[in-house]
C-alpha cells in the first residue's frame, strides 16, 4: 500500500460490533475485587482504624503489606498506601479485596478511621515564597529585560481551572501473581512506567514483572501516570491473596480521585516600545497537588514555549509548581500548553486590541520563521509556515466578513498555536532511550513490536500504514497485537504526541531495513533504536537550546454567539488550519481535530470543576458537563504540507496540538462580541454576568 | 437482597403496596441512579421493588372538553410527540434529558421524585394541574402546589401510587419557555421559566408566569398576577417575583445568575407579549 490510502481504521469492526473485550469484560478464574478505603480529609493524620471483625473471604491489603511503600513516578515521595498521614481527601489507605462484592461493602461500611486533622493548604496564593511547598522552580532569559528601552507596558493576570479527561473506560487494571511473577493487564497508556514501578515497589527482578495492555477506551494522559498507582497496589494485593484482584473505578471515584488537568495562573508583562513589542515577561505557576507526579514535566512543557508563535527579542520566563493538598493533577493532552497558550494567546488578542489592530495582522508581525532563534536561545531549524496558515485560514473563514459581522453579540477571535513533537529538550535521547521491532515471521506477515498503545487515538491504523507503505505490501499483512512487556521492548509511554513521529520514525527506518530481507526464509527480527538528530543541542539545568526536536503549528478561529439576555455561549464554528508536516493518515487526523475541538469547546466553556477545601464538587456526568452534540460547532478543517525530515513520511506531532488552540479563540471570541475582558477559563455564563454588574 | 415483583394489574399493584412498604419503579432513571452503589455489585434497594411502567392502565394521553389527562406512565417522549397536546407542554418536554431518558422517564416519576430541578414542575404550577392518587381506599385529588411540599417531598402515602395528572385546558394565546442548563442536552436545569397567557382586545387577560430550578419547589405568585393584568406594572411584577426567590450557590450554577437571569427572561417575556 500506498502512504497516502484512504483505509478504514483496522480496528473499528471489532469496536463497533461489539466483539472487542476491555478488562472489565475478561473472565479470570477465581477472581477478587477491590476496592479502595479513602481518606476522608485533606491533611492530617491517622490515628487508628477501626476495623470490624474480618470475615472469611475478605483481605485488608495496605502499607503493611507493601515492600517498598513508593510509587515510582519521576519521584517516589506518593506512597503506595497512605501511611499514618494523608495528604489529599480519597487518598488510598487500603485496599479492602473480596470475591463478593456486597461483602466487600459491608465490611467498608463498618470501617472508622480516625484521624488528628490538620489545615490543609488549597490555593497556590498560600504558597508563593515558601520553599517548602514549591515543587520546582525555573527561570530562563533571551536578551536582557532589565536593559530595556521601552514606553508603555501592557500587564495582565491569566487563571484556568481544572479539567478532568472523562475517558470512556474508567480506570482499569487486573493484577495476578503466579510461579512468582506479577502481571498486570489492563487500561494503560505506559506499560513500561508501570513495570518499572513495579520493580521499584515489589523489589522483585524485571523479569518476574509481566505489563499486558487491555483494549483502552481513551486515555487523554489520565492513564499516563496513574495506572502505576493501582498496579503497585494490585501486584502488593494479588502476592498477599496468591488470587487474581480486580480494581475498577466507579464514575464519581475517577472523577473524585485521579489525576486533573493543573489548575494554573500566568501573568504577562509586555513591554512596547513605538506600540511595538519589545520584550515580555512571565510568571508561570501551577497546581501540583499533594504529591510529584509528573508535574515537575508539565511545567516544563508549559514554559518552553511561552512565547508561542512569536519571535520576542527580550524575554523571561519564571515558572513555578506548589504543593497544595487539592487533588492530584497530572498528564493531560496538552501537558501545561493549554493553560500557557491560554494566557499567551488572550493577552496577544487583549494587546491587539489595545493597539488597535487586527488580531491575525497585529500576530502576522512577530510570527517566528526558520533560522530565528527561540525563547529558550535554541535555533529553528525547520521551515515555518504561519504565514501561511493565516492566508489559509483568513481565505477559509472568510474572515474579513465575518469579523465584520454587525450582530453586537457575535464574536470572533484567534488562537496561533506551537506545539513540540516527543519529550521537552534530550527527553527522547536521555530518558526515553525508544527501541522498536520489527519481525517478519515465516508465514510473511509482519509484526510491530512496540510499547505504544492503541487507546483509541488510531496508533495501530497509523502505525501499521507506515510499515505496510514502507515495506509496500497490504496493511492486512501487519500484526500489531497490544503490547506485553514480555514481548515488545520499551518504545516509550504513549504520551507527548510523539507516537507517530518518533516511534513511526523508528519503524519506518526498521521497516527501510526489512525491507530487503523480506524474501528471507524464516524469521526475521530488525531493531531500531532511538538517536538524537546532530542539530538538536539542549542543556537541561540552564534550559537552553532546542526545546523540542520539531514544532507542529495550529492556527484556530472560533465564532460564538452570546444571549444578550441569559449570556448562554454558543460556539458556531471552529476554522482550523494545521500543519502536523503530512497526516499520515487524514481520517485519523481529522479524527484528532474533532476530538482536540470537543475537548476544546469542553475546556473553554463547559467544563467548570471546582474544588472546595480539596473535595471536588462537580463528581458526575450529570454536573460536570463535557460537550454533547448539541454544543458542538460546525468545523471546518484543513492542513498545509510542511513534512520534517526525520518524521516517518514527513510526519510531525498531531495529537495534542488539536485541542490547544481552541479555548482561547473561544475565550477572544467571548470577549469580542460582549467587550468584556475574559481572563479566566472556563468562560460561563455566571461569569458574564458576574463581570457585567461590576 | 430485595425482591422485585411486577403486577399484573392496578388492582394488584394497589393490593401489594397496601401490604409492605416498597420503591416504586417507573422509568427509574431517578431511582435506578440513586440506588448505586459500585458497579457491578447489587444495587443499594433496602427495601423491596415494584415495577409499574407494563401496567397498561397506567398509560396513556387523554382529553376530553375542560382537561388533558397525562397517565403516570407516559413518557416524556409520548408526551413530546403526542399528537393531542399543546405545544406549550411538548416543546418543554422535548427538552428533557436525552433521547434515551425521555423513551423511558415518565411523567409521575418527575413529578412524584420532586427534585428542585424537575422541568415538569413549573409547567404544572403555571397550568393550575391536578394530581390523581390511588389506593385500595380510592381516590385523593390534590392541587400540584398541596401535592408538592418541599425539595423530594410529597403528600403522597405510601400506599398511594400516582395515577394521573390532570391539566385544566385553556385558550391560551401564546406561551414561552426557556430551560437554561450548563450545556445544550442531556443536562438538568440551573434555571427554567414558563410562561402561558391570553390577550383579548390587545390586553392580557390572563398570564401565569413560573421559575423553576431556583427555590425548593417552583416559583409562581397567582396574586402579582392578577395585579399585572390590572396595572401592566412590569417593575412591581419583577420586584415580586424577585422577593419570593431563594437561589443558592451550587455546582450548576449560582444564587446571582439564578436570580437575576431569571429576571431578565420574566422581563423579555412579558414585554414581547406586551408589544404583541
Ligand atoms: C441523563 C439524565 C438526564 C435527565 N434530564 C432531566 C431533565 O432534563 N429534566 C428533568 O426534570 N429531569 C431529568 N432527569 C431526571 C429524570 O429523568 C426525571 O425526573 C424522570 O421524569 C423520572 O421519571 P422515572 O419514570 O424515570 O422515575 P423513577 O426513577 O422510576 O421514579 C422517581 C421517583 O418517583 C417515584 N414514582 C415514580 N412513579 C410513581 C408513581 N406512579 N407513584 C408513586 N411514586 C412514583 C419513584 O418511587 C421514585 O421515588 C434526567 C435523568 C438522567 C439520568
Amino acid at each position: 500500500m500506498k502512504i497516502r490510502d484512504r483505509i478504514c481504521r483496522v480496528d473499528s469492526v471489532e469496536k463497533i460490533n461489539g466483539k472487542v473485550r476491555y478488562i472489565e469484560d475478561i473472565d479470570f478464574e477465581n477472581l477478587h475485587f477491590a476496592r479502595t478505603l479513602r481518606s476522608g480529609i485533606a491533611k492530617g493524620e491517622i490515628l487508628s482504624i477501626d476495623y470490624p471483625e474480618i470475615p472469611d473471604g475478605i483481605w485488608v491489603v495496605d502499607a503493611s503489606d507493601t515492600p517498598v511503600n513508593e510509587v515510582l513516578m519521576i519521584k517516589g515521595d506518593m506512597p503506595v498506601f497512605a501511611d499514618k498521614t494523608v495528604n489529599y481527601i480519597g487518598e488510598p489507605i487500603a485496599l479492602i479485596v473480596g470475591k463478593d462484592k456486597q461483602q466487600v461493602i459491608e465490611f467498608m461500611n463498618g470501617i472508622v478511621v480516625n484521624y488528628r486533622k490538620d489545615e490543609g493548604i488549597f490555593h497556590i496564593d498560600e504558597c508563593r515564597g515558601h520553599e517548602d511547598m514549591t515543587y520546582s522552580s525555573y527561570e530562563y532569559q533571551k536578551g536582557d529585560i532589565g536593559e530595556l528601552d521601552y514606553d508603555d507596558t501592557f500587564e495582565k493576570v491569566y487563571s484556568t481551572g481544572y479539567q478532568e479527561q472523562l475517558y470512556m473506560e474508567k480506570q482499569g487494571l487486573v493484577g495476578e501473581y503466579s510461579d512468582n511473577i506479577v502481571t498486570i493487564h489492563g487500561s494503560m497508556q505506559c506499560p513500561y512506567y508501570i513495570k518499572n514501578a513495579l520493580i521499584h515497589c515489589t523489589e522483585l527482578p524485571g523479569d518476574n514483572i509481566r505489563v499486558i495492555q487491555n483494549t483502552t477506551g481513551g486515555a487523554f494522559g489520565g492513564k499516563e501516570e496513574y495506572p502505576s498507582l493501582m498496579a503497585c497496589q494490585l501486584a502488593v494485593a494479588a502476592m498477599k491473596i496468591k488470587a487474581p484482584v480486580e480494581l475498577i473505578f466507579d464514575r464519581r471515584e475517577d472523577i473524585l480521585y485521579t489525576t486533573k488537568r493543573h489548575p494554573s495562573q500566568t501573568r504577562i508583562k509586555t513591554y512596547l516600545k513605538e506600540r511595538r513589542i519589545v520584550g515580555m515577561a512571565f510568571t508561570y505557576e501551577l497546581d501540583g497537588g499533594p504529591y510529584w507526579g509528573l508535574t515537575d514535566v508539565v511545567l516544563q512543557r508549559g514554559i518552553l514555549t511561552l512565547t508561542g508563535c512569536y519571535n520576542i527579542e527580550n524575554v523571561k520566563v519564571e515558572g513555578k509548581a506548589y504543593k497544595t493538598n487539592n487533588i492530584f493533577t497530572g498528564a493531560f493532552r496538552g501537558f501545561g500548553a493549554p493553560q500557557s497558550m491560554f494566557a499567551l494567546e488572550q493577552h496577544m488578542n487583549q494587546l491587539a486590541r489595545y493597539l488597535n489592530k487586527d488580531p491575525i495582522e497585529f500576530r502576522r508581525q512577530y510570527f517566528v520563521k526558520k533560522g530565528d532563534i527561540s525563547a529558550t536561545s535554541g535555533v529553528f531549524n525547520e521551515t515555518i509556515m504561519l504565514q501561511e496558515m493565516a492566508d489559509k485560514l483568513e481565505k477559509m473563514s472568510d474572515y474579513e466578513e465575518i469579523k465584520n459581522k454587525k450582530d453586537y453579540y457575535h464574536g470572533v477571535g484567534v488562537a496561533f498555536i506551537p506545539h513540540g513533537g516527543g519529550f521537552t529538550g534530550d527527553g527522547e535521547a536521555s530518558h526515553i532511550k525508544a527501541v522498536v521491532n520489527l519481525k517478519k515471521d515465516e508465514s510473511g506477515s509482519v509484526h510491530i513490536l512496540v510499547s505504544s498503545v492503541e487507546m483509541g487515538q488510531g496508533a495501530k491504523t497509523v502505525l501499521a500504514k507506515i510499515v505496510a507503505s514502507a515495506l509496500d505490501i497490504g496493511i492486512d499483512r501487519i500484526v500489531y497485537d497490544d503490547p506485553d512487556t514480555f514481548k515488545v521492548p520499551d518504545s516509550g509511554p504513549t504520551v507527548a504526541s510523539r507516537t507517530t513521529m518518533v516511534v513511526g520514525g523508528l519503524l519506518y527506518k526498521a521497516a527501510r531495513k526489512l525491507k530487503p530481507l523480506m524474501s528471507q526464509k524464516g524469521e526475521v527480527l530488525v531493531t531500531e533504536t532511538f538517536k538524537q538528530p546532530d542539530n538538536i543541542k539542549w542543556d537541561q539545568t540552564q534550559l537552553r537550546g532546542n526545546a523540542y526536536l520539531s514544532y507542529s503549528w495550529a492556527a484556530v478561529i472560533a465564532e460564538v454567539e452570546v444571549d444578550p439576555i441569559t449570556f448562554e455561549i454558543k460556539c458556531t464554528n471552529i476554522h482550523g488550519v494545521y500543519d502536523v508536516g503530512l497526516p499520515i493518515d487524514e481520517d485519523t487526523f481529522i479524527g484528532q481535530v474533532h476530538g482536540g475541538v470537543a475537548q476544546g469547546v469542553g475546556y473553554g466553556m463547559l467544563e467548570v470543576m471546582e474544588s472546595i477545601d480539596g473535595l471536588i464538587q462537580q463528581n458526575s456526568f450529570s454536573s460536570y458537563s463535557v460537550p454533547t452534540m448539541a454544543d458542538m460547532p460546525r468545523m471546518y478543517t484543513d492542513w498545509i504540507y510542511n513534512p520534517y525530515k526525520e518524521g516517518p513520511y514527513g510526519a510531525k506531532a498531531a495529537g495534542e496540538l488539536t485541542l490547544v488552540g481552541v479555548a482561547p479563540a473561544i475565550a477572544s471570541a467571548v470577549q469580542d462580541a460582549i467587550g468584556i475582558e475574559i481572563n479566566d477559563l472556563p468562560v460561563t455564563s455566571e461569569k458574564i454576568l458576574a463581570e457585567v454588574l461590576r | 437482597m430485595f425482591n422485585s415483583l411486577r403486577p399484573n394489574s392496578l388492582g394488584e399493584l394497589l393490593e401489594i403496596i397496601d401490604n409492605g412498604d416498597y420503591y416504586i419503579f417507573a422509568g427509574g432513571t431517578d431511582l435506578f441512579i440513586r440506588k448505586r452503589q459500585w458497579q457491578g455489585a447489587e444495587r443499594k434497594f433496602d427495601k423491596d421493588v415494584v415495577f409499574i411502567s407494563h401496567l397498561e392502565e397506567l398509560r396513556g394521553i387523554f382529553e376530553d372538553r375542560n382537561y388533558y389527562r397525562l397517565k403516570t406512565c407516559v413518557t416524556q417522549d409520548e408526551v413530546a410527540n403526542s399528537d393531542l397536546l399543546p405545544d406549550y407542554l411538548r416543546i418543554p418536554y422535548g427538552l428533557m434529558g436525552n433521547p434515551a431518558i425521555r423513551n423511558t422517564a415518565t411523567v409521575g416519576g418527575n413529578i412524584v421524585n420532586a427534585a428542585m430541578v424537575a422541568d415538569s414542575l413549573p409547567l404544572f404550577y403555571a397550568l393550575d394541574a391536578v394530581i390523581v392518587l390511588k389506593s385500595i381506599q380510592g381516590d385523593r385529588i390534590l392541587s400540584i402546589r398541596d401535592f408538592i411540599l418541599g425539595r423530594y417531598k410529597t403528600d403522597r402515602y405510601e400506599n398511594e401510587i400516582m395515577y394521573e395528572v390532570i391539566i385544566p385546558k385553556e385558550d391560551f394565546t401564546g406561551y414561552r419557555y426557556k430551560k437554561i442548563g450548563s450545556r445544550k442536552s442531556s443536562i438538568l436545569s440551573k434555571l427554567s421559566v414558563f410562561m402561558v397567557y391570553r390577550k383579548a382586545h390587545g390586553k392580557i387577560v390572563d398570564i401565569r408566569v413560573s421559575v423553576g430550578a431556583v427555590n425548593d419547589v417552583p416559583i409562581r405568585s397567582e396574586e402579582a398576577e392578577k395585579e399585572f393584568i390590572k396595572d401592566n406594572n412590569l417593575d412591581k411584577f419583577l420586584l415580586t417575583i424577585r422577593e419570593m426567590m431563594e437561589g443558592e450557590d451550587d455546582r450548576r450554577s449560582t444564587k446571582l445568575y439564578r436570580e437575576e437571569i431569571g429576571l431578565r427572561i420574566i422581563k423579555n417575556f412579558l414585554e414581547e407579549v406586551m408589544e404583541e
